[in-house]
């Protein structure tokens, strides 16, 4: 879960963190449906859905992009699919084993809350992480104010 | 995990069990990569994609929705948004688990291959859904499926149907 209280809590927050905070503020303002990473052979391209339309978006920072994945792991509630137990006994150097994910992630807004439906592909490059929202109309005015709030203090 | 090894894992006396196995033995012989249940107080529909299109089943009675997502929610791993502090998240307590949204995959075993739905559920109150969508790369089997739907059909006598036990003053 992610909560914002305050713009002084923000810049106590990780880059990483910060920066997923900002993102979905201005998502939210734009009353985007979905927020979507997509991995590329060289880092993470980011797309926001606003009335059915993709629109690329500035990556996210160079500090940011290796974390990306887990800090969105750990502000979300994910689940992944059974699966049978199996051993590996050969494979590529250096490979390792995620698990497709999907589940929630509950961002508060002072006090406000809204549910953001997570998907996480784990493929790097090609895989995606996406972030859909049912009703982006809700908080679109809370999410201008607090971002006009944020960088007025900065 | 829902599967199918043979006519006995699509009992005639488990009714809502029997219709999901068939809807998803259905699904893959059509080579449909999204099905929905969408619920209003007046009408559950059923529905399928096939190529982009969208494609509406016989309709189940209504009355059975709150069963369908009870299975379905059995026969998933399945995860609910978390509640958030303050007043409003109280709210959330009253309508979260067992009855809130939730989302995550069901398994569906055809003769020993996996087939993997991103599930999405979303049980109302005053309209509901569920959505149930094929992940990638996940096992494939048209033939396996109408194999078992036709070895269904003879054993119900040449007959493909579902008989819900429905009180009759419920029934539309």
């Amino acid at each position: 879960m992610l909560v914002f209280d305050s713009p002084d809590q923000l810049r106590t927050e990780p880059e990483a963190v910060r920066f997923l905070h900002l993102l979905l503020l201005s998502c939210l303002r734009d009353r985007a449906e979905r927020v979507e990473f997509r991995s590329v052979e060289d880092g993470w391209m980011l797309y926001q859905r606003v009335d059915g339309r993709d629109w690329e978006m500035v990556p996210p920072p160079e500090a940011v992009q290796p974390v990306l994945k887990q800090t969105i792991r750990e502000a979300a509630r994910l689940v992944a699919p059974a699966r049978p137990d199996v051993t590996v006994s050969a494979g590529l150097p250096d490979a390792r084993y995620e698990p497709a994910e999907v589940g929630w992630l509950t961002y508060q807004i002072r006090g406000r809350l809204i549910d953001l439906a997570v998907r996480i592909d784990p493929r790097e490059p090609w895989g995606s992480i996406t972030l859909d929202l049912d009703h982006p109309d809700g908080l679109s005015g809370l999410a201008a104010d607090t971002l006009a709030e944020y960088y007025e203090l900065e | 995990m829902l599967r199918y090894d043979g006519p006995a894992d699509a009992p005639t006396d488990r009714p809502i069990r029997r219709l999901l196995i068939l809807v998803l033995l259905m699904a893959m012989r059509d080579r449909a990569d999204r099905i929905g249940f969408r619920y209003t107080p007046d009408l559950l529909s059923l529905w399928y994609r096939v190529d982009g299109t969208w494609y509406e089943l016989v309709p189940p009675p209504v009355v059975i929705w709150r069963d369908v997502v009870a299975e379905i929610r059995r026969a998933s791993r399945l995860v609910s948004p978390e509640l958030g502090t303050g007043w409003r998240s109280a709210v959330r307590r009253l309508i979260a688990r067992p009855t809130g949204p939730a989302a995550g995959w069901l398994t569906f075993r055809l003769r020993g291959r996996d087939r993997l739905y991103v599930v999405q559920l979303d049980p109302g109150p005053a309209r509901g859904e569920v959505l149930l969508e094929v992940a990638g790369s996940t096992a494939d089997d048209p033939e396996g499926a109408e194999a078992a739907l036709g070895e269904l059909t003879r054993r119900q006598g040449g007959d493909l149907c579902v008989e819900f036990d429905i009180p009759p003053d419920t029934r539309k």
